[in-house]
């Protein structure tokens, strides 16, 4: 399958022809039918499809929480299903993950500091004070400051826009190059997601991270992604630049995804002051 | 639930629980030196006479029973073998139940299945006959009051945990975790095990009170250790020699002391809810 990065430099991940599929007992059934791609420093892919199309499996084969049924899934050019012990280690270490749902994805018993510096323990990684110092580095650059304040916060404390920055020091703090994030702004509001979606960017360029961004909203996809591949039951159906895909859609599920895109139409309307009750005029 | 005082303690009901609880536990511990007379010792009056059935009394606080013996300091010394059993089986049923269930919970499939189907098992066996047997195959003594006990009583500890962990492991916080690389140890104890703490001390609670009234109720039925006053074989010898509607002084304190107690525990475990769950503590 070709590729549009050409220019990038070598991939950190590689799937090639992955499948995924899963025995119920009403049958298998086939979650992904066969992708491939690469995932590279400092560039995001756009994965995007509908609900049931396959893309969080996607995200979990990324993550090695599910394994492949066939085809290769290589980090560094080490087939992953094969890793073990220390290399395993390495790709836990490496390998990080954003998930949908801020107000599941933190432990509620678990304090910001605990839970960004939860990795660090998990790894071994530091004594207590290069932990803090740590974890206070990953909140700052995660835009929670000063990040002192929030050491000692609970999650039921914060609003959505500010666990999901958690979440993103939490992915932050052991350094990855790669980062899945599986519809991490569809939870929030509209006023926090540009805060979050500027932020990612900001770390994918100043990391030389590379970002598997997914997502059902092909609006998103102009904002933040280089590369975009659309999938429909388990398959990539098209692919390409982000803004050659957008502007000339040549699938017909890319285009359904397009068409969904609300359009902004605001429509003022303007009381005439005599006529208008407090009430009305209160937002 | 007002703030301030004792965290945890705050409530006044929660505050009366555990002052009654502390009394309790107090006496069982200083029991030898509470207790006026040795619980078993028979007193006689100055003609060699047993002092049976004697009414409470400066001499006798609470009276005598029937064969002569001093009933207050058969209620002290016998808190130490009630609250001792309650609190041992309680460890022992919470630590068993607690496990099962969230190893049952976390690894599902093949585990799962077995360890439910003894859960089942240890379901269907009821309770007192069960007992009852035990006991009178491993000779009367407290050790096995205590192992009859905690054989049986962790089965609703480890279904009610393991319905709990099975939705807690599909919490994306667990995924977190585990993409993080922890292990599944980790996983279970670390970040899984602090979320169903309050159920765990709720059921501390329930366990403590529940191991308390068996053992009263077996002592009751007979099978208590012969050498050692508890509250339950002190019933247990007013109902063998008729007394328990001539003698109030001999049934109602070993009667109240068992309520009391159990009462205690359950008006803390109310305010345990607190400590365990950070939303109400904030």
């Amino acid at each position: 399958m070709t590729r549009s990065g050409t220019m990038a430099p070598e991939p950190v991940i590689r799937f090639a022809g992955v499948a995924k599929t899963y025995a119920t007992r009403r049958g298998p059934i086939a979650a992904v039918r066969g992708v491939s791609f690469t995932l590279h420093p400092g560039r995001v892919l756009g994965i995007v499809g509908q609900s049931g199309s396959g893309k969080s499996t996607v995200a979990s084969l990324l993550v090695r929480a599910e394994m492949p049924t066939a085809g290769a899934i290589t980090f560094r050019g080490k087939d992953i299903a094969e890793l073990r012990g220390r290399a395993l280690r390495d790709f836990r270490r490496s390998v990080q993950m954003i998930f949908q749902d801020p107000f599941a994805s933190l432990n509620p018993r678990f304090s910001v500091g605990r839970a960004v510096s939860e990795p660090l323990l998990i790894h071994g990684i530091g004594d207590a004070s290069t932990r803090r110092a740590r974890t206070l580095a990953a909140l700052e650059e995660a835009e929670l400051k000063p990040g002192a304040a929030f050491l000692d916060s609970l999650p039921h404390q914060l609003s959505g826009g500010q666990r999901q920055r958690v979440a993103i020091a939490r992915a932050l703090v052991l350094d990855p190059a790669v980062v899945v994030a599986d519809e991490p702004v569809s939870m929030l509001d509209v006023s926090a997601r540009a805060g979050i979606i500027a932020l990612l960017r900001k770390l994918v360029r100043e990391r030389a991270l590379a970002l598997a961004f997914i997502t059902h909203d092909l609006s998103l996809v102009g904002t933040i992604c280089d590369d975009v591949a659309v999938m429909d039951r388990g398959l990539f159906v098209e692919e390409g630049r982000a803004r050659d895909l957008l502007a000339s859609p040549r699938h017909d599920t890319t285009r359904r995804l397009i068409a969904a895109v609300p359009v902004p139409a605001p429509i003022v309307v303007e009381y005439p002051a005599a006529n208008a009750s407090p009430q009305e005029r209160q937002p | 639930m007002s703030r301030g005082g004792v965290p945890g303690f705050s409530s006044r009901s929660g505050r009366i629980g555990l002052l009654l609880f502390c009394g309790f536990g107090l006496a069982a511990l200083a029991a030898d030196w509470i207790a006026p007379f040795d619980a078993l010792a028979i007193h006689y009056d100055a003609a060699h006479a047993v002092v049976r059935m004697q009414k409470p009394g400066l001499t006798h606080l609470l009276g005598t029973n029937y064969y002569g013996r001093d009933i207050f300091s058969q209620v002290v010394v016998g808190a130490r073998v009630s609250i001792g059993v309650g609190l041992l089986s309680a460890a022992i049923i919470v630590f068993v139940g607690t496990n099962i269930g969230l190893v049952s919970g976390y690894f599902g499939g093949r585990t799962d299945a077995l360890l439910m189907r003894i859960t089942d098992i240890a379901f269907g066996i009821p309770f007192f006959p069960f007992a009852i047997l035990l006991v009178a195959l491993l000779r009367p003594s407290i050790w096995n009051i205590v192992v009859t006990i905690s054989c049986l009583l962790w089965r609703s500890v480890a279904r009610v945990v393991r319905s709990q962990v099975l939705s807690l492991r599909e919490r994306a916080f667990v995924r977190a975790a585990q993409v993080a690389g922890a292990s599944h140890l980790r996983v279970m104890y670390v970040h899984i095990f602090p979320n169903i703490l309050p159920m765990v001390l709720l059921y501390v609670s329930i366990g403590i009170s529940y191991a308390v009234l068996a053992e009263a109720s077996l002592s009751f039925l007979g099978f208590g250790d012969p050498n050692m006053t508890s509250w339950g074989s002190m019933l247990y010898d007013a109902y063998v020699t008729g007394s328990m509607s001539r003698a109030w002084w001999w049934t109602l304190p070993p009667g109240i002391c068992i309520t009391l107690f159990v009462v205690s525990v359950f008006l803390m475990a109310r305010d345990w809810e607190v400590i365990a769950n950070p939303r109400l503590a904030a």
